[in-house]
This record gives C-alpha cells, structure tokens and sequence, in this order.
C-alpha cells in the first residue's frame, strides 16, 4: 500500500467505503462535486427493524492498491461502486456504460454492488435530447417495480417474481432472435441465476442455521474468477438490455432491418464474445459449483446474488436522472444501493463456512513471500532497520532467537493458530462493518489471543488496532450529523469542530451513563475504557513498526490514535503520537511528502499546537518546491506559507498590530517572510510581491539591518517601476484576502498639525462670542461647581478638534513632523490629505528625506471646496513605487483618528498698499517684527499725506471695510499722529473683485519740541517764574515745581534726541460674499513705523509779563538740531530774536536777563516774522503775544465766590498755596485747575503759530508750542486776569517801567481794581505791601512809612464796575522796592482757601536821594 | 552540556537565546519556538487547580532525532528551555535541573537590577557569563 489516507479516524474501521467515480467526460467536475457532497451526506443507514446503524464513507479516488488491502483490514476494501456520468445520446451513454464497466472490473475483487448514475436522460433511460420513442408500458412498469422492489429482495417470493420476470424476458428474446445459441445460453444462465437467487434467499432467510451450509472458503479462485465471469454476466445484460430495446423500439419489424441497424450490428459484434464466454461461464459455474459441499451454487453468496441481481434487469443499476438538480429520491436510492451491500456485508459476516477450512489469510506483501512454497514456515521478514525510536514504547516485545526456534518447531500448529486468529480478527472487521462491536470486540479478543500464541505480529496489531476502534466507536458513538452542523465549517478555528464533536460525544456518553439506559454498551466485555485505547494503541504501532511495509498502515494507526485523544482532549499525548508519525520512514513521492506535512499540521493545529502546526505547514511548502521535485508548486508553497504565518504571530491585518510591542520571534518570522516574498517571487505575481513585500518592510521595520533594508528596498522599487503597488486588498486563490499594507513607517510621521490660516487670511467673527458661550453653560446657573454636562471636557481638552476654522476655496496647510527611519534617502511623493465630510482638494507635494534624519516639517497643502465639517483621517503617500493610504487611526504616534475643523463660507481678499515706501501688509505679525520695515522718517512738527490703496485679490465683493489703529503708544497721541477720513472710504465700497479703492492717511509730526538739554532749564525756569510767588510759600513751592516738572519729564522719556520712533499697525477689517452671511470677516494689517526728527527744538521756555496787562511775551531758546540752515516764521506775529549766549552765558534764560532785556531787547537781528537758524545752532526768540481771554472759567462757583479786592498794584495772582491745597482738598477744583490750563493750552496753540522750513530738505512744519510743559505759573501769566489793575503813581500811570522818586517824598498810589469778568468778583481784602528788591523777606518797616490804609475790604464786583483805591507812600532811604499789591478773597473759610489776585508786573519803585543825579529818568521828573 | 539556551518573556517571546553552532542559529530557533507549544500545553493543564504547586520544571519537552528539549517555567511565566544533544547521554534529568536552577537564580539576579525593564532583551553580561558555563565548551 502506497498510498496514506490521512483522513483515517477510528470510527473508519467501522464505514463502509463506496467509491463514488465520475465517469465520462460530459459531466464537469463541478457538478460531480455537488452530486458528490449529496452522496456523501448520506452517512449513516439505519437497518430496519434492528438497532443497527450502517456507516458509509465515500471516495472519489480509491487506489487499487490500497484496495488490496481489504482483506487485511475490511474497511480498506471498497464494497460498493457508485459511477456518475452524464449523457445525452446513446452514444454517449455507450460510452459512460463502458468506462462503468472498466470501473467494475478494477474493483471487482472486493465489490459487492455497483450502480451508474446517468443524468442527461429521461427516467426511462431514453436519451433526452432525441424524439423520446413511444416506451412500452408495461416494461416502465416493470422496471419501476424492479426498482422499488429491490429493496424487497429479503422475500423470496418477490425474488421469484423477479426471476419470473427474467425469464419471462428471456423468453421473449427467444421468440423474437434468431441466434438460438444464445438464446438458450443466456436462457439458461437466467435460469441458474435464478436458482442462485432462491438459494441467497433461502440463505439470507434462515440467518441462524446457516453453519450448515457453510461452505469451503474459496482461497484465490473466487475472488480471481469473479471479474470474469462478472464482465461476462455483464456482457450479457448488456446484450440482452440492449435487445431488448431493439424490441422494442421496433416491435413488428423484420429481422433484416433490424440486423441493419446499428444496435444491431453492434449487437452482432457483441454476440461472439457471450458466446465464447458462455460456456466458459458455465464450465465456471460448473466448477465451482461442486465445489461448495452442500450448495449447488459458489461458495460466496454475494457472487450469486450479484448474478442474480444482474440477471434480473440490468437497468435497475442505472439510475437515469434527467437533470443533477431533478434527482430528489438520489440519496433515498443510496441508502437503499447501500442496504443491499449491508446484506451481502451480513451474509458474509454470518457466513461461518470457512471456519472448517484451514485458510490463511494475509495481506498483501505476506503474499509475495508465500507463492508456491510452503506457506506457513517463514517468518515475515522482520523490518531491517528501524531508525525511528518509540520511546514511548519502554517495553517493546522482544523476538527472541528463541522464539524463532520454537515457531519452527511448532509449525504446524502455528499456521493454523495463524489462520484462525486471522479469520477472528477479519470477523471482527466485518462485524464492526455490519454495525455490531459489541461482537467485533469479542471477535477481537478471541483473534489476540490466538494471535499473541501464533506470534502473528502484524495481525496481532491490527487486531489491537481493531479493538480500539470498536472501543472507540462503542466508548464514543457518533452522532448523525445533522444539517445545522454544517456551520462547523464556518468557524474560523480549525479543528474546532472536532473538539466541538468531541465534546458533545463525551458529554452524551455520560448522559447516557447516568441514566443507565446504554450502560450495557459499556459493560461489553473486553471493551476498552479511554487510556486502555491509547495503551492498545501503542502496542499496535509497536508491532506495526517492526515491518517495513506496514508504515503506511502504522502512521495511520498513529493518526487514528492522535484524532482519538484529541477528541479525548489529551494533546500533548497526541502530540507525542504525532512526533512518532514524523519519524515513520516512508518511501513516498514528493508530493505525498507535502500531504503528510500539512496533515500533521492540521492535526497539531488540532491540538493547539500551533507554532508546530506552522513549523509543519512551511516544512510542507518548502517540500513542495524541494529541489528534488521535477515541477514545483510555488503557488501551492505560497498557499501553505500563508497558512503557516498565524503560527508565527504574523498578521497580515497591520491593524491587528500593536506598534512597538514584541510579538513573536522577530527572527523566525522575518525568515518566514522573506521566504514568502521570494515564493511570490518565483510565482511572478507582481501585485503580490509588492504586498508581500511592503508587508515585509513594515512589519519588521525593527528587526531588519540596515543591508536587508536597502536589499529590500531596491527590489522592491524594481518591481514598482513598472507596476505601481496600490493599496487595495489583494484576494488569493484560496480564497484568502490580503488586506492593504501601507508603509506607515516611511517615513514616520509623529506629528500632524492643521494650521490656522495666515494671519490676513483667518476669518475672524464679527459679532462677540455671545453665542458659543452660551452654548458652553446650558445650564441656566451662571456658574455651579457640578459639571453635569461635560465632566471631563475640562480637563482634556479634545484635540482633534481646531478651535479654528478654514475657508472654502482658500489654500489650507497641514504640518507634518515626519522621520525618515531608513539607512538611504527616500523619496516620497504624492503627500496629500484623506479627508471625509467637506469635499477637498489635496494638493500633492513630494519630498525627499535624508537618511536616518528628521525631524523635517512637510506642508501638505489642500483646498476645501465646500462649507461644512472637515475631517482629516489620515495622509496618502507614494514610496518606493508603492502607494499607501495611512490612516491616523493606525498611526500609533497620533492619538488622535482624526482631526475636524470647520470650513466657513468664502470671503473676499483683501491687499493694501500704501505710498509709504515698503510698508506692505504682511501676512502675520511675526513677520512685521522679522523685517525691518522701512521707517518713515518725519520731522517734528511736519505733515505727511499717505495714500492708501485697497485691492480685492479674492472673488468676492468687500461690501465691508473697517479702519482701526492699534499700537503700543499712548492713544491720545497716536490720535494726533494719524488721521484719516473714513467717509471717503466708505463711499467707494463696495469693492468689487480685482478693483481698487483709495484713501488717504495724514500723518502729523507730533512732538513737544523739547530740547534733551532743557532739562535743567526747565527746573529753573519754573522755579525762577517771573511772578513772584509769597515768601511763605516758598520753599513747598519750590518742591512741587521740582516735582512737577520732573514729572512731566518722565513723560518724556520717549523723546530721544535724534528721533521717536512710533509704531502703528492699521487693522482693516473686512468682509463680503458669503462668509459675511455667516458673520465673518477678514483681518488685513499694515505696520507704519514712524520716526519722528526733531527739527527745531526748544532749549528754554517761559513767558514774561508785558508792561500791559493785556499782552505778554513768549521767550523762547530755539535750536536748530539739523545740519542746515532752517527758518522761523511766526505768521502774522512780531518776533524779535538774539543769541542767548550771548547775552547770558550759560544760564541763558535768567528773571533778571529778561527783565532786564525787555524793556530794550539787545537786538542783533531784528526781523519780525522770520528767523534764521543756522545748523547747530540755538537762538532766542521774543514773541509779544495777547493773554488769553478765559471767559466761560468763571461758571465755576469757586470763583464765583470771591470778593473783589481792592490793591494799589495791578497784579493779579493766585495764590498757589492755597490753589494747589484746593487742588488736593476738591476734585472739581482739581478739573477747573485742568480746564484752565488746557483752555491756556488751546489758546497757545491756536494763536501762536511757529513754522519753521528747512529749505535745503525742502520740509517745513509748524512747532507747537502747546507741546512744551509750560508750568501753572507760566500759564497763569499767558491767560488774561479777570480783574483789571490800573495803577497809577503820583498821578502817573504804571507801566512796568520803574518809576524814580527822591528820598521823603510823597507817592500818591492809585489802585483801581476793575472786574472784566462776566462774574462779579467777591469780597477781598487789598492790600499793599513793600519790599526791597532782590530781598524780598527783609522788613522795610523803617525805610517807608504808608500813609492811609495799607489794607482795606473791597465790596463785591459786579461786571464792569471799578473800585478805587488811594494811599501814599513815602520812602526815607535809597534802593530800589517793590510794592506788593495783592487782593485776596474774604471768606468765612479759614484762610488758606481764599482765592488771591496779585498784581502783575510788580509796581518798582527807585528811589534816589533829592540830591544824587538821576542816571535815568524816562518820564522826566527831576527831583 | 547544552547547545541551546533561550529565556522566552510571559508573552512568548524571546528575551535572550544563545546557541553554540552559531551557524545554525535558525533551527535552534525554529526548535525552541515549536517547544513552547508543549510548554504552554504543559502549563495549561497543571493551571486548572490553583492549590496545586507547580513544579516549575517541565522536564522534557520533546525529543528530535539529535536534540533534546527541556523546559521550565518560573511562577511569572518566563520560560526557560535547554536544547541538549541526544548523543549526550551522561546527562542526567538531576543535571538538567540544576542548569535551570542556575539558570533561574541568573535570572533573578539580572532582573535585580534596576536598569532593566522586564520585557527587554536581556543583554546583562554577567548572565551571559552563567548560560556560556552552562553551553558546550569546545
């Protein structure tokens, strides 16, 4: 036996085998699969009216030489021939009947029944396709009730009857054929038959008697002789049937036509050999006949009853079917074809004729060594060399020498012992056959002992072996498969569904052992219990093991054994059984080898064994492609590898894969895998390949060496370059899907950021956050400390959300970090987005990575065409000719499976270009900061007009545009810097795409025209104020003035010498089109940097009291900080200028200077209206101005209270003690104080206009002199007093000069104090007070004498009434005095909030001795 | 002694496997890895009773026609298997377990160092130093 069938269970010893055969070629093998698979579904018969259940297995290819083997185990014969064919003419079915035929008689020596299936035809056996002829009636009936009877064949009269029939047949055929020869041969063959027929039955009737008729057991001849005489008996149906036909196809024809037809030649071409045959035939039967002592007939019933069955009607062996999917009674027939050979089967198995005859039976390599000689004596050569070591086998059975002797000692009585142990043992198969254990096990028992004596070691394994399958059917019954088990199938596991049967066998078996209702079963005697299987098992492959030609039948004892305990649930007993299996030395071919290899890895896969099973299952492939095989099967390889990867922990799914995370042996399965990419290699599927292949490089991305991942790389790309990997799932022969492998790995992506749009570009809402907010606290509690609705969304925050949104139809980016992890430089291309939701346009972009490098940062740029929700799900790339679909959920670096923004409804565009050279919009701040953007230098003082221009660059309208500064310096200033018209903007809009709109932005040269060098000058200007301040106050007044101004200069810290520089950013905002609708707008930014250049500075300010009430004078030190000669012009306003170095030295502004100064100025260029500067240089100039008129201060109450006074001197001042304590004391007083000086300022600035030009540079501004910190006393002297001093001296009006009088003379001092306000003037207190000059705290009580009231109240003031004043003074020492005229408020109050006018310029007064020369008398009184 | 010894972690795979013919590195492979279906078999069968102590050595996994499999398996669940020659037959079953004995107590004594994470590879030297005694020396 050659040929292994590795399907072999226990339960197999208990199934009769039916070969199922196609037969001609007109049926497709697909269509003789299914009819195979209804066939084979019929699994199990059960006898009628006994408890017996006959088992039936199938095959579709049956070797002979296993059949051969039959008789040493009976369920290797094949008992029952089942051939399928399909034809459609009677030519064809000639020809079907035929290879039938041959079919028959290659298995003829164990068969015991056969049928022929015919589809194509009519049921009837008319060829379909032809005109059915008229059929006789009668014969469809008979040959239907021949049918339907044949299951009846137990009765004898039915088999009368149908011997009737034949003969009946037979006789017409005599009245109708002219060849008589044949007629009464076959006649008379009938006949016999017949006879044979009634003795089967009377045989299969009287079961118990049957030792009686017993015959001799036929030792070679009947099964020899049987194909003979079964072709011949076939011949002749054949001859008959189709004469039978011809009758009827042509009733009353005569003999002439129908020789001329061709069935009848055909038969005359098949009557010569039934003829030569027939007697042979009958000599046969003759022969044999006497043969059998007491039946007439041969010794085996089952060749009658075949002969018989024959004879009767060959048609009832074809089973015509018009269509394979109309044959609904095909498995009813099979079961009753298979009751018929379960008949024979039981007439064999009862059969004890042989008993008597000493015969040995053997198997079929036994029977070489016995031809001829003396059968019994040689020992059967034991197996030379037994490489393989059963180590589970401690006690094998020693043959002895001795032993051997003994056997030949005793030959005799050891053949027959041997003769009859076999006989037991085939008895037992039979019974096992027939549906009895119980019985087969008794049979067993009886052959093993006789056996163990005869030492027959082969039969005594295979009795061992016989047992255990009866203990195995008997221990665990098979149930009838039921149609839902088919969903076994199904289940991915394989094996599964064994476990699964074997489970629920198990779990049945102790059912029943619980209810005790099969309990007798068990209790058979000699019954093996589960680990007494194994045990006779092992003994079994023991013995088996010591000859050579059995390893066929051992391995398969070995599998049977291995199905048994995996059904037991022992594996690693199974296990040990399978490892024997390995180690069984078989001479078989190549192809044998693979379908041992794959078997033992189903079966370790059984077994959970499953990186054995995988190990077998590459073992396997690799023999299928061994060198030594003349046509290698690289496609078969591939299927066995692919099946073997799951063992090795591979997945082809690199979903199922953990990134990072050890699985498996990275060695083995990378072997594995290369083996499998070079199988598809040899296979030349390229797609496959690539598969394979990148499936390779991403999968042991970590485990390869830098060669094998070049190596693997350049293949690879040679096969892309004519074949573009794609990524879809490739599906196999078999039936398996390989799932797409992108490359996630090339290059590795660790980051993905969506970008916000460009700062100019993002869309920004217009309307507050009023909304989102809302929908952020449903709640209608402002604030609860239970988060109901988001209790993490706090804390983390969703990643894959942006905060921000992109715009249809604008060019939107996303970052990716990627690595390029590979030992050379990759080339990626086709780097775009996956995105679902919004429909998007990837911009494709490619790259190329050095190796082993990264971080690099790719921009993946796409377009949304749509409004809506955008999900990224992951990115595309092509590498190494292989294009990969990377989905972020598989990317292990990326938590997030995607990322979603909100794509708005477009907007328009817009770009701003502005006459300010290089001062552009940029795109976002960092930008601005990055460049150096040009800085538009302005003087101080100077104007610049910027112009403007707003482009739309986008498809959309701009129907809204908005202007706002932003900057970091003080608004009120960048107010003053810039100003522009809006409304000239507004009416240009909207913009239509690609139209401009203009504007202008002047720009003014804000400054304060402050000197860096003035610093000191400051301080001692304020503090050297022309107006004298009261001796009292002195010193606090020195500190705040100290404190003020440095104040004010901390103000000025921004001011630099050379230039200030002011930053502005113009913030457009802007919307249109459809993204206004959903209340969006765009923000677009131009940076101005703007320096502004002291020109003409200021080095010292103040301002001097005319002689007039009504007029002052601003002095002021002007410099020139350029390097050319600039201009002054001061309008329509006198100026006088000179050099204050040269008048002053250092100090260049002093009280007493100015004084001194004023009355005759040392002119060196007297040029009212314009003045030269030139570089560098600083000049004083005198500009005579009116004081300010401040009517409307006087609704302030305070004011209103105050009283007038009555003083001698025309000066009016406030008495800054008592202001500033006001100041501190009241708000509104601290506003009025502000108002004033801001009126002051207003007046300063609308009235003196100051403009300088600078001819060479061709710039010209205008100075503000409102921008100076003049101090409060300064100020004081510029606005206009409410009351109006008139003094007058001896009758002579005071007009700042100072007036001479000699010593003792009498000055007549008139003071009129006149109210100019609106308001009147409340109660004062006048007083007059003298001084010296120059020490104005020294007393000079002594050297004047003031005749009158020095002090008196004056009544309230109504507007434009006057109060006088008169008083003398007489003076008795030379010097120069002051009178102090001062009127202060009579308040209930106390004191220091009363409000004082003092009079201004002070009254001087010279006095001179009468006798001393006057040195200057201007008025021309000469004492 | 042996020609083969691999530590396998929990999860089945190899943290150190070193054999003697370098050359034939492969199949020690492919004979360790098939071996850890027994073990697992082996592990599952005795796992059904909790009470019961396991003896951590398995004993012989299996034999091939020139190799001999051992295994042993600590209470973690890290195996360790010996792969000796066949035709080595002075080695008895006493010896074989006090190479895993040793072998457990180096392997004990690596994971006692802070530095290494269980699941690595095992590179410690002076574990390497105790499975080179414990290979053929020739």
């Amino acid at each position: 036996m050659s040929f292994p069938d590795y399907s072999q269970k226990a339960e197999d010893h208990q199934s009769i085998l039916i070969l199922v055969k196609l037969v001609g070629a007109e049926l497709k093998p697909k269509s003789f699969g299914r009819v195979y698979d209804r066939i084979s579904r019929v699994e199990c018969v059960h006898v009628p009216n006994q408890q017996r259940t006959v088992w039936m297995r199938y095959k579709s290819q049956y070797p002979i030489e296993n059949n051969e083997w039959g008789d040493f185990q009976a369920h290797r014969k094949v008992l029952g021939l089942l051939c399928i064919g399909k034809a459609r003419t009677t030519e064809e079915m000639e020809d079907i009947y035929q290879t039938y035929e041959d079919e028959k008689t290659a298995y003829s020596s164990t068969m015991y029944d056969s049928r022929l299936v015919v589809f194509g035809m009519n049921t009837d056996g008319s060829p379909s396709m032809q005109q059915s002829d008229p059929s006789d009636p009668t014969l469809l009936t008979s040959v239907g009730g021949e049918g339907s009877d044949k299951q009846g064949s137990t009765s004898t009269n039915t088999v009368a009857a149908e011997t009737k029939d034949a003969n009946s047949e037979s006789d017409k055929e005599n009245a109708h054929t002219p060849d008589g020869d044949l007629e009464i041969k076959s006649g008379e063959l009938e006949t016999k038959n017949g006879d044979l027929v009634t003795k089967a039955g009377e045989l299969e009737i009287k079961d118990g008697d049957l030792k009686t008729k017993n015959g001799d057991i036929q030792i070679k001849d009947p099964l020899r002789y049987e194909p003979e005489e079964t072709t011949a008996i076939s011949k002749i149906d054949s001859v008959s049937e189709k004469l039978v036909k011809s009758d009827i196809n042509s009733s009353e024809k005569t003999e002439e036509k129908k020789s001329g037809t061709v069935p009848g030649g055909q038969l005359a071409v098949k009557k010569g050999q039934p003829n030569s045959d027939s007697p042979l035939q009958q000599k046969k039967q003759g022969h044999l006949s006497p043969s059998g002592q007491s039946t007439p007939a041969s010794g085996s019933p089952s060749g009658s009853r075949r002969s018989s069955s024959r004879g009767k009607d060959p048609k009832s062996h074809i089973w015509f079917y018009a269509d394979i999917d109309k044959c609904p009674d095909l498995e009813e027939k099979v079961k009753e074809f298979v009751m018929t050979l379960f008949w024979v089967l039981e007439g064999k198995r009862l059969d004890r004729s042989f008993e008597k005859k000493m015969q040995l039976i053997s198997a079929p390599f036994e029977k070489k060594d016995m031809v001829g000689v003396d059968v019994e004596n040689k020992p059967i050569p034991q197996r030379a060399e037994s490489k393989k070591k059963l180590f589970f086998l401690e006690r094998a059975v020693s043959t002895d020498k001795s032993d051997l002797v003994a056997h030949m000692v005793d030959t005799q009585k050891v053949y027959r012992k041997r003769c009859q142990g076999r006989l037991r043992k085939h008895l037992g198969d039979l019974c096992l056959l027939a549906g009895v254990p119980g019985e087969a096990i008794l049979h067993y028992s009886t052959a093993l002992d006789i056996l163990k004596s005869a030492n027959d070691w082969l039969w005594l394994a295979a009795a061992y072996e016989g047992l255990c399958s009866a203990s195995v059917i008997i221990m665990y019954p098979r149930e009838e498969r039921q149609s839902f088990q088919r969903n076994y199938s199904w289940s991915t596991k394989r094996g599964s569904s064994m476990m699964q049967e074997a489970k629920q066998r198990s779990s049945a078996q102790q059912n029943r052992n619980q209810n005790g209702l099969d309990l007798a079963r068990v209790r058979i005697k000699n019954c093996l219990m589960g680990d007494d299987i194994i045990e006779k098992y092992k003994e079994a492959i023991m013995h088996y093991s010591k000859f050579k030609n059995v390893g066929i039948v051992e391995m398969e004892a070995s599998i049977k054994a291995c199905r048994v305990l995996i059904m037991q649930g022992k594996n690693l007993q199974a296990s040990e059984f399978l490892q024997n299996v390995v180690y069984i030395n078989l001479q078989m071919s190549e192809e044998e080898k693979v379908l041992r290899y794959s078997t033992l890895a189903t079966l370790y896969e059984q077994i959970n064994f499953h990186r054995k099973a995988a190990f077998f299952k590459r073992v396997a492939a690799m023999q299928s492609v061994a060198p030594t095989v003349p046509n290698p099967s690289w496609e078969r390889c591939h299927q066995l590898l692919m099946q073997s990867l799951k063992g090795y922990s591979i997945t082809l799914d690199y979903r199922e894969r953990v990134q990072g995370e050890a699985v498996g042996w990275p060695i083995v399965q990378s072997r594995v895998l290369h083996e499998v990419v070079y199988c598809a290699r040899k296979l030349g599927n390229v797609p496959l390949i690539i598969r394979h292949m990148t499936h390779l490089l991403h999968m042991m991305h970590h485990y390869l060496t830098p060669q094998e991942k070049r190596e693997l790389s350049n293949l690879l790309e040679t096969y892309t370059c004519h074949h573009e990997g794609l990524n879809q799932p490739i599906a196999l022969d078999s039936g398996q899907i390989l799932p797409a492998a992108p490359l996630l790995n090339l290059p590795q992506v660790r980051v993905m950021k969506l970008m916000n749009l460009p700062l100019h570009l993002r869309p920004v809402a217009i309307k507050s956050t009023l909304t989102p907010d809302r929908e952020q606290s449903p709640s209608p509690f402002i604030y609860s400390p239970l988060q109901f609705s988001a209790p993490m969304g706090r804390v983390r925050k969703d990643r894959s959300k942006m905060d921000f949104q992109w715009v249809m139809d604008d060019v939107c980016e996303v970052a990716l970090q990627v690595f390029n992890p590979m030992p050379y430089e990759l080339k990626v291309s086709n780097v775009a987005l996956l995105t679902d939701g919004v429909d998007f346009v990837s911009h494709p972009s490619s790259m190329s990575l050095q190796a082993n490098s990264g971080p690099y940062v790719v921009k993946v740029l796409g377009t949304p065409k749509g409004a809506g929700q955008l999900n990224i799900t992951g990115y595309t790339t092509t590498v190494l000719g292989v294009r990969n679909n990377c989905k972020l959920r598989d990317i292990p670096r990326i938590r997030e499976a995607q990322y979603t923004v909100e794509v708005i409804p477009p907007l328009p565009q817009l770009q701003v270009t502005t006459s300010v050279p290089r001062s552009r919009s940029y795109s976002n701040l960092d930008e601005i900061l990055k460049k150096e953007s040009a800085i538009l230098t302005v003087f101080a003082g100077e104007s610049f007009e910027c112009q403007v221009m707003l482009t739309n660059t986008g498809s959309y309208p701009i129907e809204v545009v908005e202007l706002a500064l932003d900057s970091k310096g003080k608004d009120k200033e960048m107010d003053e810097v810039f100003v522009w018209n809006m409304e000239s903007l507004q009416s240009q809009l909207p913009i239509a795409p690609g139209s401009h709109a203009c504007f202008t932005i002047f720009i003014h040269g804000v400054s304060n025209f402050i000197s860096k060098e003035s610093t000191v000058i400051d301080d001692k200007s304020a503090q050297l104020s022309p107006a004298r301040r009261p001796r009292s106050t002195g010193l606090s007044d020195l500190s705040t003035v100290a404190l003020k101004s440095s104040q004010s200069w901390n103000d000025l810290v921004l001011v630099d010498h050379s230039a200030k520089i002011i930053q502005a950013t113009f913030k457009f905002k802007y919307s249109g089109g459809p993204g206004l609708e959903r209340g969006f707008c765009r923000h677009c930014v131009v940076p101005m940097n703007i320096a502004i250049q002291p020109a003409v500075v200021m080095k010292a300010w103040d301002v001097v009291a005319r002689d007039t009430c009504d007029t002052c004078k601003l002095v002021l030190d002007v410099q020139n900080t350029t390097d050319h000669w600039a201009e002054l012009t001061t309008g329509d306003l006198a100026m006088s200028s000179d050099d204050p170095a040269l008048t002053s030295g250092k100090t260049p502004v002093t009280p007493g200077d100015l004084l001194m100064t004023f009355g005759d100025p040392p002119v060196t260029s007297v040029t009212p209206g314009a003045v030269t500067l030139a570089e560098k240089k600083t000049k004083r100039i005198w500009i005579p101005i009116r004081r300010c008129k401040i009517q409307e201060l006087y609704d302030i109450p305070l004011e209103n209270d105050n009283e007038d006074v009555e003083s001698s001197e025309p000066v009016h001042r406030r008495h800054r003690d008592s202001l500033s304590h006001h100041l501190h004391d009241n708000a509104e007083g601290s506003e009025v104080a502000e108002k004033i000086q801001e009126e002051c300022l207003k007046y300063l600035s609308e009235f003196v206009d100051i403009r300088w030009s600078i001819p060479h540079l061709q710039k010209s501004g205008k100075i503000a002199v409102d921008k100076l910190p003049w101090s409060d006393a300064q100020l004081e002297l510029v606005r206009e007093t409410p009351i109006h001093w008139d003094i007058s001296l001896n009758k002579r009006g005071y007009s700042g000069e100072a007036h001479q009088f000699n010593t003792g003379e009498l000055v007549q001092l008139d003071v009129s104090l006149t109210c100019r306000s609106d308001f009147p003037i409340p109660e004062c207190t006048l007083s007059v007070q003298c001084h010296r000059k120059y020490n104005p705290d020294l007393s000079c009580d002594r050297h004047v004498t003031i005749t009158g009231q020095s002090c008196k109240n004056t009544p309230e003031l109504g507007s434009g009434s006057t109060f006088r004043h008169t008083c003398h003074l007489t003076f008795y020492h030379t010097g120069q005095y002051v009178l102090d005229i001062t009127c202060t408020e009579l308040t209930s109050n106390v004191q220091e909030n009363a409000c004082t006018w003092t009079c201004s310029p002070e009254v001087s007064i010279d006095i001179t001795d009468s006798e001393s020369v006057l040195l200057f008398d201007s008025s021309g009184h000469v004492k | 002694m042996a020609v083969c010894v691999a530590v396998i972690s929990k999860e089945n795979f190899p943290l150190f496997i070193k054999t003697i013919p370098t050359e034939n590195e492969l199949k020690f492979f492919y004979t360790v890895h098939t071996s850890l279906d027994v073990v697992e078999e082996k592990i599952s069968n005795v796992g059904k009773n909790v009470n019961d102590m396991r003896e951590l050595y398995l004993g012989l996994l299996y034999p091939t026609e020139d190799y001999k499999v051992y295994g042993y398996v600590t209470n973690t669940k890290v195996k360790f298997v010996i792969v000796v020659e066949s035709s080595n037959t002075n080695l008895r079953d006493n010896e074989i377990r006090g190479m895993f004995r040793r072998l457990h107590n180096a392997y004990v004594d690596m994971m006692c160092n802070p530095f290494y994470t269980p699941g690595e590879n095992i590179s410690s030297k002076p574990f390497e130093r105790i499975v080179d005694s414990m290979l053929v020396q020739d």
